[in-house]
């Protein structure tokens, strides 16, 4: 298990090297360019890893009530979350915060980015509740008397995450994207604005910089993801 | 069983259309998405209706974000199917290594092309265009790559063959048409994909100064982000939800 | 007579307001084992459920049961929890001192190498060794009662048949009581002491036990119209650091004469090629070497104008026969577009009479031409297969297990139609099955293939009498009910034993076996077997 999330890790690591090479050496601003990057990098994965944290331990509950308590209120809810992640995507729900606190600090931008990842956390962990139930393994345990809470805990629960955690990779790169758009307009210092203004004034070496750690953050973010995978389901480890 | 003989005579076609009749958020979906399509074409009528304001704004702007996302999906979306056909078809060496690529460059956070390219190179619409055109590419590669790879695969194709068929006639007159309705599925989510990405870089003032995305960025204090928002907010979902059904509806393998 | 550790009353199981099972009365002694049988869809695993007191949301069970303190229930489609170890599995039944208890729960259900199989993961293990899993997980808890639904449905039959005869066995032993649920192909009835049908909701005595079919008449003999020598069929697996070809063989050296009108069966199991072999003759798998002759003529090595022209002669018939059709095409249009491939030098009125009659030769109403295949029952596909087969008049028809996918009434309803099809018209079967019973039934002559190899071939009614090979033996065990003497699970194709492929299951293996891989003897004219010890004389019923 230890050797898979190694592996896992370092594999992604060559290309993200690769990356901050290019920006610092292929750009006439070079290296200073990079560590004005890297100075700011720290803040957006915090801003990152708290909004996936937040969005993850609040869909999660909502995603299983809507399959183990469907006519609850709470599983209303459930079911109808599923739905906006779409709709409010990262940078909207940045913008609408923005205008009604102004800006503010990164907890508030933090709430906002964890919107579309609570809704997309709570869809898939119904799902994955939906699929779990379907396999024979959680009745064949409770049918050798292992009890309905056990079952729940031990044997349907770390089922119904998988897909939860399957798609870790793509929330985060999908909530890196609405960070860079968040930290723009709630004025924070991190990589992300150093991106946006970057780009407002057509400065290649800070733009490369920039999206180079942002894209590094994102695989390693990614890593993470797929050892959290590994550990749920030991078939994700084999290759 | 009843259903059963009533649906034995429809084609899957009609079958996928009952099926995406049935799933309610879709069917919404796309009544919603008829609104907004309807309320844009209509926008200079309404525009009276209402004062000048952010109202008709967001109307008049709803034009150029659809059309926008239109093309950009379009030119993504035929770009990525030529990629995940040919990352099928090519064979071990040179198809794996497609297919690795896109699946390598779709976990990127590609909502960022825009921007990178504007630091890069410049503010050309032209380039904005391809940049977000460029951004629902490896998406859709790996979409169409998993279809191209499954649809060699079917029994009937065996069958067909020992009915006589050629080769040829096998691939163009039963897998391919057979692969249309699970590659739409497929597609569809390029067109919310591109609306957001265009949306994200507009909001920041690095794409276009015409579309829901720019009002919400420049809009000033208080409510005059909302009628764009609500109107981008609700496009999307429509979308999202229409492609749910699209999805739903050519589920293969449904007895 | 003990008193029963499982009593149902009225048992009735609804949904709703919809009654799917109505006053079932059962109950199973100490050391009894229950078969319950029926339809697909009847409701036994609800019934099984409720006897276990585990209803799915949704759903009630009425009645009074009165139920033993410790029960076990291994549901249909039971499997282990993929994120778990084995030995965490056993801990969580068994407390903490599993392991020895664990060992011996598995080694009960014949699992080879126990103590290290209990630290793996579920995925690691084969899918054999994880029904044997699962079951001996149940087993383990010692319960009083055991109600199994469809244990081993997946499996080969030999592999099954010998998991339903372990656990009676279990049972018997331990003095609990096993309630086996299953559809009448599932073998479930074999082992049991007493047999119960669920039809419509009731439960009741089961129906006439059909006449076990006896095998084909020894045919009439005469030239072969089709002829096939050494075949053998390889697949490329990749490139050896040396730059060479791995391949993985799949069919070897296998061959037999067809005379004209007549049968033969390909029977085997899962990884035994007989599906292979009847694609390479159709060319629908390239064969890597070997003869297949069709009327004096080599088809592997025709050429594509030829061999089309050929294909009006050989028809296939495909194990899932709705897989085998286009889903967005009708029926009809299938059926023409054949009909128009194989024989373009008739016109469209022409083709369309023929597609009408090959309809109406398959059994089915005009009709079906509109249908699309996703409205065809199993057995209305499985003709509409036929049908389409039918159509150029051939007069060879090589079937890939065409019953496989089939309820007992469709498939009955099949194979007399080949069967007719075949006295009527003369046409040359060749029938890859697993089924034992079917093989005998239709077969005039019998290959019996394991690990791409023919390992004992002969007349049917031979072969019946007097089989010489153990595998033989078991499939015709598992055919008639009674439980075969191969331990174990099948070897995966890609890591074949040394010598005979299955000295790891056999009851008569020794070491010769592990060294030399047994040629084909002759036993007596015509009837021939790859055995070193096949002239070890038993008489010993069930195959030992």
């Amino acid at each position: 298990m230890l050797s898979f999330a190694f592996r896992h890790f370092f594999g992604t690591l060559p290309a993200v090297l690769l990356l901050a090479v290019v920006a610092a050496y292929a750009t006439p601003a070079g290296p200073e360019g990079l560590a004005r990057a890297a100075a700011g990098l720290p803040r957006t994965a915090a801003l990152v890893a708290g909004a996936l944290a937040v969005g993850l331990a609040a869909g999660i509950p909502f995603g299983l009530l809507a399959h183990y308590r469907p006519r609850s209120p709470a599983g209303r809810l459930g079911r109808m979350l599923g739905g906006i992640g779409a709709a409010v995507p990262g940078f909207l729900a940045a913008a609408l915060a923005v205008t009604a606190l102004g800006p503010g600090s990164s907890v508030e931008a933090a709430a906002a980015l964890a919107v579309p990842i609570l809704a997309e956390a709570a869809r898939l962990a119904r799902r994955g509740a939906d699929a779990a139930a379907e396999q024979g393994f959680v009745l064949a345990a409770r049918g050798r008397g292992v009890s309905a809470r056990h079952a729940f805990l031990h044997h349907a629960l770390p089922a119904a995450l998988v897909p939860v955690v399957g798609v870790l990779g793509g929330l985060a790169a999908a909530t890196t994207a609405g960070a860079v758009a968040a930290e723009a307009l709630f004025g924070l210092p991190g990589t992300g604005r150093m991106l946006v203004e970057a780009a407002r004034a057509g400065d290649a070496g800070g733009t490369a910089a920039a999206a180079a750690l942002l894209a590094g953050l994102v695989l390693l973010l990614r890593a993470v993801g797929g050892i959290l995978c590994g550990h749920l389901d030991p078939r994700a480890r084999v290759g | 069983m009843q259903t059963h003989f009533d649906t034995a005579t429809d084609s899957p076609w009609r079958i996928a259309r009952r099926r995406f009749a049935a799933h309610r958020p879709a069917t919404h979906g796309l009544a919603l998405l008829m609104v907004v399509v309807v309320g844009d074409i209509l926008a200079p009528q309404l525009e009276e209706l209402f004062t000048d304001g952010p109202v008709t704004q967001a109307l008049r702007a709803g034009h150029a974000t659809l059309a926008f996302a239109a093309v950009a999906a379009l030119a993504g979306a035929l770009t990525g199917t030529l990629w995940g056909v040919l990352a099928a078809g090519l064979g071990r060496q040179v198809g794996r290594a497609l297919a690795r690529a896109a699946g390598w460059l779709a976990a990127l956070p590609l909502a960022l092309l825009p921007l990178v390219v504007a630091g890069l190179a410049g503010r050309a619409p032209l380039l904005f265009d391809m940049a977000v055109t460029a951004s629902v590419v490896p998406g859709v590669a790996v979409a169409v790559h998993a279809i191209a790879r499954d649809a060699a695969r079917h029994e009937f194709q065996a069958a067909a063959e020992a009915a006589g068929l050629s080769r040829r006639a096998i691939l163009w007159r039963h897998t391919v048409p057979g692969a249309l309705g699970p590659l739409l599925a497929a597609l569809w989510p390029a067109l919310p994909r591109a609306m957001a990405v265009e949306s994200m870089a507009s909001l920041l003032g690095l794409g276009s100064s015409q579309t829901w995305g720019a009002l919400i960025g420049t809009a000033g204090s208080g409510f005059t982000l909302l009628p764009a928002a609500v109107l981008l907010a609700a496009t999307l979902a429509a979308l999202h939800a229409v492609g749910a059904g699209l999805a739903d509806a050519f589920a293969g393998d449904r007895p | 007579m003990s008193a029963p550790l499982l009593r149902a009353d009225g048992l009735t199981v609804r949904c709703g307001g919809d009654v799917i099972v109505l006053n079932a009365d059962f109950e199973i002694r100490p050391a009894e084992v229950l078969a319950i049988t029926g339809p697909a869809g009847a409701g036994k695993s609800l019934l099984l459920r409720g006897a276990a007191g585990l209803m799915p949301r949704g759903y009630a069970a009425d009645g009074e049961v009165a139920r033993p303190g410790r029960l076990a229930l291994v549901p249909q489609d039971a499997d282990l929890t993929p994120h778990r170890t084995l030995a965490a599995q056993f801990a969580e039944v068994l407390g903490p001192d599993a392991r020895p208890r664990a060992v011996t729960a598995l080694e009960r259900m014949e699992v080879s190498a126990a103590a290290r199989r209990l630290d793996l993961y579920p995925h690691e293990l084969p899918d054999g060794i994880r029904m044997r899993a699962v079951l001996a997980l149940a087993l383990a808890t010692g319960p009083e009662v055991l109600l199994a639904d469809a244990p081993g449905a997946g499996l080969d039959p030999t592999v099954r048949a010998r998991l339903l005869g372990l656990l009676a066995a279990w049972a018997r032993e331990a003095g609990a009581g096993l309630i086996l649920a299953g559809r009448a192909a599932d073998g479930v009835a074999g082992p049991a002491d007493r047999v119960l049908r669920l039809d419509h909701g009731r439960l009741g005595p089961p129906a006439e036990a059909a006449e076990p079919p006896s095998p084909a008449a020894r045919g009439e003999g005469g030239a072969p119209v089709l002829s096939v020598r050494d075949l053998h069929v390889a697949f490329p697996l990749g490139r050896t650091w040396r730059g060479g070809t791995r391949w993985l063989t799949v069919v070897e050296g296998v061959g037999f004469e067809l005379p004209e009108g007549e049968t033969v069966a390909l029977l085997g199991e899962t990884g035994s090629g007989k599906s292979m072999v009847a694609r390479a003759i159709l060319r629908l798998i390239p064969a890597s070497s070997g003869r297949v002759a069709w009327h004096g003529r080599d088809l592997l090595t025709l050429d594509p104008p030829s061999l089309h022209h050929t294909r009006r002669d050989m028809q296939a018939l495909f194990p899932d026969p709705r897989k085998a059709l286009d889903p967005r095409i009708s029926v009809g249009e299938q059926l023409a577009e054949a009909a128009g491939a194989l024989i373009p030098e008739e016109d469209e009125a022409t083709l369309r009479l023929r597609v009408a009659d090959a309809l109406a030769r398959a059994g089915l109403p005009a009709a079906t031409a509109e249908h699309y295949p996703a409205g065809l029952t199993p057995g209305e596909a499985a003709r509409v297969g036929l049908a389409r087969a039918l159509v150029p008049h051939p007069r060879l028809l090589v079937c890939d297990e065409p019953t496989a996918m089939l309820d007992p009434a469709d498939r009955e309803a099949l194979i007399e139609h080949l069967l007719h099809l075949q006295r009527q018209r003369g046409v040359s079967l060749v029938l890859a099955t697993a089924d034992a019973a079917l093989a005998w039934r239709v077969g005039h002559r019998v290959l019996v293939l394991l690990a791409g190899q023919v390992v004992e071939e002969a007349d049917a009614a031979t072969l019946l009498a007097d089989a010489r090979h153990p595998y033989t033996r078991a499939l015709i065990a598992t055919g008639e009910g009674r439980m075969p003497d191969l331990r174990g699970d099948p070897p995966s194709a890609l890591r074949l034993p040394s010598g005979c492929p299955l000295r790891l299951r056999c009851p008569r293996a020794r070491d010769t076996c592990a060294d030399v891989m047994p040629a084909l003897e002759t036993v007596r004219p015509g009837h021939r077997v790859a055995c070193h010890y096949w002239d070890e004389t038993t008489s010993n019923p069930d195959g030992s």
